[in-house]
């Protein structure tokens, strides 16, 4: 039998470290090199020019600090908030600039960052849906990614039994 | 919920306060709001913009007479593809790993021209900031900023392939 709390923490924790890790390495190559992060900032064409060196100066700190935090058990939840609420940004940012056409890197990952492509886009996606899972961890059970009646139904644990 | 809330924010205020510290102490700290004057960015700064681009014409003299070294500010698979022959390929994205060319080959006190693919392309801009504070004179730089859309269509001008 599974013990399923202990297996739900396990991929709790293995979301809450890949996704920390993802931010701590993401954010350290920006922070590097905020002139060349400014710039790709500015190649989106969202944000108004004078507030781009500002978000290039805080942006990556705010990923890092939230990066740790989520490695933190006592910070997890709120570590989770951050990157949630920074991934929705980044994904609609990323989003506007394929459906605009523009022919840019993402910036995500300082100088080594790719071109934008729908496969960046499925990243953030991907991410989003793993800060969530760390973000409404409590509710882990009744989320539907692990669905209770998997885990611990009394017909497979029956049948568990049997065999 | 409220608790995770205030963590958050706690989060958001120390990094920010980090950033603003890191920032200070960087030997070059980047301002936090973009300094006009010295961008070439026509969205930016239209005045030094126009004073540092040069029409097709005058880039056909210098071509015709070799009075001028060319730059080609735009990434090595573009520049290798087709490129103005002679020009100097430091592309906008790895031009800090490109010094030593910048050393060697760029003249301090002779004129560069700039160009990139055209259109909205910000590489020359990017490239002629980055000259100026490596301590070349405004003066001597030019951008041509109708790019490669306009160079690349062009069937009297000398084109070469490949690296140079």
């Amino acid at each position: 039998m599974m013990d399923a709390g202990r297996n739900g923490r396990f991929v709790l924790g293995l979301l809450a470290w890949g996704l920390g890790a993802i931010f701590v390495y993401a954010a350290v190559l920006k922070i590097r090199d905020p002139a060349a992060f400014a710039q790709a900032i500015k190649y989106y064409k969202l944000m108004p020019l004078g507030t781009v060196n500002a978000m290039a100066l805080l942006l990556p700190w705010w990923e890092l600090a939230a990066g740790l935090a989520i490695l933190v058990p006592h910070w997890r939840r709120a570590g989770a908030g951050v990157i949630f609420a920074l991934l929705l940004v980044f994904t609609v940012a990323v989003g506007l600039a394929i459906a605009r056409g523009l022919d840019i890197s993402c910036g995500c990952f300082g100088t080594a960052s790719r071109k934008n492509t729908t496969s960046t886009l499925l990243g953030d996606l991907g991410m989003l849906a793993a800060a969530w899972i760390v973000l409404t961890g409590g509710a882990l059970r009744r989320s539907p990614f692990f669905p209770r009646t998997q885990l611990e139904t009394p017909t497979t644990a029956a049948q568990g039994a049997a065999r | 919920m409220i608790r995770y809330m205030r963590q958050a924010l706690v989060l958001i205020v120390a990094a920010s306060g980090a950033a603003a510290f890191v920032n200070a102490v960087r030997p070059k700290p980047l301002p936090w709001v973009i300094d006009r004057q010295t961008s070439v960015n026509p969205g930016e700064n239209p005045q030094l913009a126009a004073e540092a681009s040069i029409s097709l014409e005058a880039l056909r003299r210098h071509l015709a007479d070799m009075s001028a070294t060319i730059v080609d500010a735009r990434k090595p698979d573009e520049y290798n593809e087709a490129h103005l022959a002679g020009a100097i390929n430091l592309p906008s994205t790895e031009k800090e790993q490109h010094l030593d060319l910048v050393y060697q080959r760029l003249p301090r006190n002779g004129l560069i021209i700039i160009y990139c693919g055209g259109g909205n392309c910000e590489a020359s801009a990017e490239v002629f900031s980055f000259l100026v504070s490596s301590g070349f004179r405004k003066e001597n730089l030019r951008i041509y900023h109708e790019g490669w859309d306009v160079l690349g269509r062009l069937n009297d001008i000398p084109i070469a392939h490949g690296m140079e």
